[in-house]
């Protein structure tokens, strides 16, 4: 299933790759039929202030249709000559770009020159044609006569200036709606799953991710001038606003994307901070631009949109993804999006040019992010999915493992109470015939056999218990003396041990058979471990009545233990240990030499939930 | 989590009424702005002419006309009440209208313009992407002005007329529309190529296949793809014809492998088939080269696919995948909109802004509501693949746990062993060197005893695991009971008849009978009313077919407290009469165990009596394992 879906994949994106590049190239293609423009020159005004009488003797440079430059307040004068047409029907002079802030077209006429004017911070309604691109309407008695054009923009001053037939030009544009109708609903669905994707995943990035696609959508429509169509402002200048402004916040929710999106990654630390600079510089770019400082904001965009590139590179480069399938296609995608961006911020910077690229430059680079955002929306998901898919998987391991525990927990009952009933029934048999034995040395291994079976019987079925958590616990006030003579006496080891301190009064609440259990296990364990012709140096220490009690053991070891191990580790110091914190109490490690262990119980007063009045 | 399901179809409904709502408000702008009256009038014969057709009593209509598939010939006038107003675009639609001649008033007769899918535009004729368009001079020409529509098209016609400064707003509006629909469609594509599993799913992949169909056909039909790059009238047409075809198929057959998986009754679903079978004739009419035969196929089949649907829906008897409930809902929805659909597309209802956009809304609303009854699906499908994920994950759990704990328990066990062991060879050695003395009988049958317990565990333990190593050899099973027996203790202690069984030998592993039919007769022994004797009776029984031996162990008991049948062969079971008793509990878990190893069986009933009760344990062995 997983190959067919695969092969599906690859498929469609062959498909669609080659669907795209057909599509890019059908863009970039410019077939208006043959332009009837005969001679342009030029002439750069960096003031901005010269009138038509200033130029008319002006030296004009002969020039291309083409242009490049802009982000300044220069005007750029065009002096050209349209042929007449062979056949009837209008003529458009029209430049390939909607975003030049303000075009002047001076016409002769019987009375000197008429003055035409169009632009995008001219309100649709109010421009001399109403054109897509920006253009004007040739009267028949200005074709073959010289023409002056005025151009003049805040932001790129990128277009081709052209002369068509009337009809020519509304093929071209129906041409262009026909395949703007497919860039925008690839641009449409990008923003319905970023939608789902935010209404299913919450996050910033998803966030970004809306607000980029929303944003770059709202530019497009304005750059390739269907909104002022659409949405005509009665203000002058406003689709001028919307469009500047919305070109800052595509680059600014772009480099946030690309943010959230690697740093989730854990890339390189000084690159993610340098990217953190060059998003609050963006931000003060955006700032600038509400502010009405449209005009310097502009080459500054594009510089800091190409240290972002870099500084997204870098990132990449230093990612830390678990998955290589994933990290393999995240570098294969960016791979892709570096090109044709690169491609396209060298291209507005006047760096080099790649017309496929440049001239449908706002498609490209729409169609470019949308792949990224798809791509890396997808990698997101599927990363998404299986971490909630091993998630739930731990939940249910947990949960039969917990149901396996307590069922096994009921089995283990059973047994130990059939065990510990059975084996001490019939031990108590041999313990009565221990008297009948007058030899001491045949007495002995007997005994201590006995007493080793049982106190191993007795710690099984305390382990059992504190693992269930079904001891039957009764707290009450007892000497801590008594507790250890009792848990002492027992041991083959009992006769070596020496009790310091004079706390002989010292008392806890506690449960009888734990502490008893406890104390039995830790010296249990220390007389296993003990040198057998060393004492067992034992300390008792309560500060005042009803307060905490500290016993402290310490002897030489018979031989040091395996390295690496801690001593608390072992056996019976673990249910020590087990028993004492289920008290409230604790088991630490005083001293711990090759030859030598010390340990120290901790023993609370009293049990937190219990009632001294109660409990006595 | 239950109460979520019926709700996302509940949204989706209710987004498909706004898309609805909005798509039909989109044109009223436009409305509004007209100041041009149209009014109709068929021609069945097809014979009129401009003059004869002049003097026709021709019907005021809005906007729609005509529709149904017909052959008549439409005429169409126009007035315009203020000719000052400026000129106007008149568009007609759809697309696949045939031949359409304008005639303009001037002096001394009439200027004729042409346009549509079979003819190049001429005259007045102007291009225009989503329509057929001519340019109307009121101040220069008057009026009225007439149209000669001829088309076999399927669909209702319309006209609009547009003011000539808003028709690039008028055309960049209707391309926003298509841009909508294509995004939703895209967005769709996108969801089921991400998302719904299996893609190979006949109804995934038939979704897939139906999206990219009506993509297709929206994009021809709205006349973008002739804007692209302009055919010749013929194959326009054919392409478009084709494509409106393989629409109609592509829908049927989703249907069709969509609820086939509900098992609708047999009637039902051959109806489905059939209906498939002949939308598919359709394209493969226009590949033949008819046309007008796969706009016909197409057309009345998509007329059936309503009541065909019914059909389905009402005979559905399977819950799965997906519950019928939220199922039939949201075809209710898709039925109504369908046969709203249809009515518009036939002319029924004169009215713009039904049919303007009906191949689009069409194209959305199908869409999602196919969407959500995917997503249903796909939803309960993954539903049942996560539990059943997790039903694997639990039980590797569990078999883990069990692993563990019982690893535990064995070195816990060998432990006691281990020390038992020490305890039983230093008594020994006491009873052995006399220092035992008055003990040392009662010491020596605590140790043996120690001992039987640990064998027990160890038994006990392999049976948990399940790891007996079975030695089959032929022996007789009386014997070995006549064995026991004697071993356990005094022979009026046990009654054995032997029967018809006393040489019946059997192929089956020896040990492990013996310790079954031990623990069997300890138990009856230790348990039974004192000088009652145990009877034990065997008999050659076979049991589903297979030969074998029944051996019945019956007994008294003083209680007359019944046994728990269902928990008797659990580990630690205790029965009534064995209170107070010492055992480990574990014989007859021991037991069963050993009988399933040999493929044998092992059952227990109790019966009370006046004086306590009786209980009969049945061990069946099978001649061969």
């Amino acid at each position: 299933m997983n190959r067919f879906r695969q092969l599906l994949l690859a498929l469609f994106a062959l498909v669609a790759g080659v669907l795209l590049l057909a599509f890019v190239e059908a863009l970039a293609r410019q077939d208006t039929g043959q332009d009837r423009i005969t001679a342009v020159s030029v002439l750069r005004d960096p003031s901005g202030a010269l009138q038509l009488s200033d130029v008319l003797g002006a030296d004009f440079a002969p020039a291309s249709p083409e242009s490049r430059g802009g982000y300044d307040s220069a005007a750029l004068w065009f002096r050209l000559t349209v042929s007449p047409a062979a056949d009837a029907g209008g003529t458009i002079l029209q430049l390939s770009s909607n975003q030049l802030d303000h075009l002047t077209l001076y016409t002769p006429s019987p009375s000197g020159w008429t003055a035409s004017e169009s632009g995008d911070t001219i309100p649709f309604a109010r421009r001399a044609a109403k054109v897509l691109p920006l253009g004007f309407l040739l009267p028949e008695t200005a074709e073959g006569q010289t023409l002056y054009l005025r151009v003049q923009s805040a932001s790129a001053l990128t277009f081709t200036i052209g002369a068509h037939s009337q009809a020519s030009a509304d093929r071209h544009l129906d041409r262009q709606i026909a395949l703007h109708v497919i860039y925008f609903s690839l641009l449409g669905m990008g923003i319905l799953l970023s939608a789902l994707r935010l209404r299913l995943m919450p996050s910033a990035l998803s966030l970004a991710i809306l607000c980029f696609m929303v944003i770059y959508f709202v530019y497009s429509t304005e750059v390739l001038g269907y909104a002022p169509v659409l949405i005509d402002f009665a203000a002058p200048g406003a689709h001028n606003f919307i469009s500047e402004t919305s070109a800052l916040l595509t680059v600014l929710s772009s480099m946030l994307f690309h943010r959230l999106y690697l740093g989730k990654h854990r890339p390189n630390r000084i690159a993610l901070r340098l990217t953190d600079t060059v998003i609050g510089l963006q931000s003060l770019l955006v700032l600038l631009r509400f502010a009405g400082y449209g005009g310097i904001v502009g080459q500054p965009s594009m510089i800091l949109s190409l240290l972002a590139l870099l500084l997204v590179t870098a990132m990449l480069c230093t990612l830390d993804m678990e998955s290589r399938i994933a990290r393999r296609a995240l570098h294969i995608t960016y791979a892709i999006w570096f090109c044709f961006t690169g491609l396209w911020i060298c291209s507005r910077l006047g760096l080099f040019d790649l017309p496929i690229v440049s001239r449908p430059h706002v498609e490209v680079y729409g169609l470019n992010s949308l792949f990224i955002v798809l791509t890396l929306m997808a990698i997101d998901r599927a990363e998404h999915l299986r971490r909630h898919h091993a998630t739930q998987l731990s939940l249910v391991t947990a949960r039969a493992t917990q149901e396996a525990n307590a069922r096994n927990a009921t089995v283990q009952d059973g047994f130990m109470h059939m065990l510990v009933h059975e084996v001490r029934n019939n031990l108590s048999v041999l313990q009565m015939g221990l008297p009948e034995i007058s030899d001491t040395a045949d007495r002995d291994p007997l005994a201590r056999a006995i007493r080793d079976l049982d106190r191993s019987l007795v710690e099984a079925r305390h382990a059992t218990w504190l693992s269930r958590g079904t001891w039957p616990v009764d707290p009450r006030p007892l000497s801590v003396i008594e507790a250890l003579d009792k848990a002492l006496d027992p041991l083959a080891c009992a006769d070596r041990i020496e009790l310091h301190g004079d706390d002989a009064e010292a008392s806890v609440v506690a449960d009888a058979g734990m502490l008893g259990a406890a104390l039995s296990a830790a010296f249990g364990a220390l007389c296993d471990l003990a040198r057998t012709d060393c004492t067992l140096r034992l300390f008792l220490s309560q500060s005042e009545p009803d307060s905490a009690c500290t016993i402290r053991v310490e002897t030489q070891l018979a031989a040091p233990l395996p390295d690496g191990h801690s001593p608390l580790t072992l056996p019976q110091f673990a249910l020590c240990a087990m028993i004492l914190r289920q008290m409230g109490g604790s088991l630490s490690l005083t001293r711990h030499t090759p030859q030598s262990l010390g340990i120290a119980i901790g023993l609370p007063a009293r049990p937190e939930q219990v009632d001294m009045q109660g409990a006595a | 989590m239950h109460h979520s399901a019926p709700a996302a179809p509940c949204r989706t409904i209710a987004l498909g009424a706004l898309l609805l709502l909005v798509m039909a408000l989109l044109p009223l702008p436009a409305l509004a702005r007209q100041s041009v009256n149209f009014a109709v009038y068929i021609d069945p014969t097809r014979a009129l002419t401009i003059a004869e057709v002049q003097d026709k009593p021709f019907s005021p209509i809005i906007a729609t006309f005509g529709g149904g598939f017909t052959r008549s010939i439409y005429w169409l006038r126009i007035t315009v009440d203020d000719p000052e107003a400026g000129n106007i675009r008149l568009g007609l639609r759809p697309p696949t209208t045939d031949r359409i001649e304008l005639f303009t008033p001037i002096e001394g007769g009439w200027r004729v313009s042409q346009n549509g899918e079979r003819a190049l535009p001429t005259q007045d004729a102007v291009p225009s992407i989503n329509s057929y368009a001519f340019s109307l001079s009121p101040e220069r020409d008057r009026g009225p002005w007439y149209v000669r529509i001829d088309t076999t098209a399927p669909g209702a016609l319309t006209v609009t007329a547009i003011p000539s400064d808003e028709i690039l707003r008028d055309e960049i509006a209707t391309s926003a529309w298509g841009i909508l629909t294509f995004s939703l469609l895209c967005f769709a594509a996108v969801l089921v190529v991400g998302t719904l599993a299996p893609l190979h799913a006949p109804a995934n992949l038939g979704f897939l296949a139906m999206l990219a169909t009506l993509s297709a056909y929206l994009y021809i039909v709205n006349g973008f793809s002739q804007a692209l790059d302009r055919l010749p009238p013929g194959t326009a047409e054919a392409v478009q014809e084709f494509f409106a075809c393989l629409a109609v198929f592509s829908i049927i057959a989703f249907h069709h492998f969509f609820l086939r998986d509900h098992e609708p009754a047999r009637f039902a679903q051959r109806t489905s088939l059939a209906l498939v079978g002949v939308s598919a004739l359709g394209p493969l009419a226009r590949l033949a080269g008819n046309g007008h035969l796969g706009i016909a196929i197409a057309l009345y089949s998509y007329v059936l696919v309503v009541p065909v649907l019914l059909l389905v829906l009402a005979t559905m008897r399977s819950d799965v995948p997906s519950k019928r409930g939220p199922l039939r809902c949201i075809y209710a929805a898709y039925l109504a909109f369908l046969s709203f659909n249809i009515t518009a597309r036939f002319g029924l209802v004169d009215a713009e802004f039904l049919c303007r956009h009906s191949v689009e809304a069409l194209s959305v609303v199908s869409c999602t509501l196919i969407l959500s009854l995917l997503w249903l699906r796909n939803k309960t499908v993954r539903k049942a693949e996560a539990e059943h994920a997790f039903a694997l994950q639990s039980l590797s759990v569990d078999i883990e746990v069990d692993r563990q704990f019982r690893a535990a328990q064995l070195d816990l066990i060998q432990r006691i062993d281990a020390q038992a062991e020490r305890v039983a060879t230093a008594t020994r050695s006491l009873v052995a060197s006399g220092a035992l003395q008055a003990t040392s009988a009662r010491a020596e049958r605590a140790v043996t005893t120690l001992r039987r317990i640990i064998d027990r565990c160890h038994l006990a333990h392999r049976s948990t695991e399940n790891r007996w190593n079975l030695r089959p050899v032929r022996f007789c099973p009386a014997t070995v009971l006549k064995g026991l027996a004697e071993t356990l203790g005094p022979p009026s202690d046990v009654h054995l008849d032997t029967g018809d069984a006393a040489g019946f030998m059997v192929t089956s592993d020896r040990d492990l009978f013996e310790l079954a039919a031990e623990n069997v007769l300890a138990n009856a022994l230790r348990y039974g009313t004192a000088g009652e004797p145990v009877r034990v009776t065997l008999k050659r029984t076979g049991l589903r077919g297979q030969a074998g031996l029944s051996i019945r162990v019956e007994n008294t008991a003083t209680m007359q407290t019944p046994f728990e049948t269902g928990k008797v062969f659990e580990k630690f079971y205790r029965g009534p009469s064995a209170q107070g008793l010492g055992g480990t509990g574990l014989g007859l878990f021991i037991t069963r165990d050993v009988m399933q190893a040999l493929s044998g069986q092992v059952s227990l009933s109790s019966r009370a009596t006046p004086h306590g009760s009786e209980v009969t344990l049945t061990l069946w062995l099978p001649e061969h394992p």
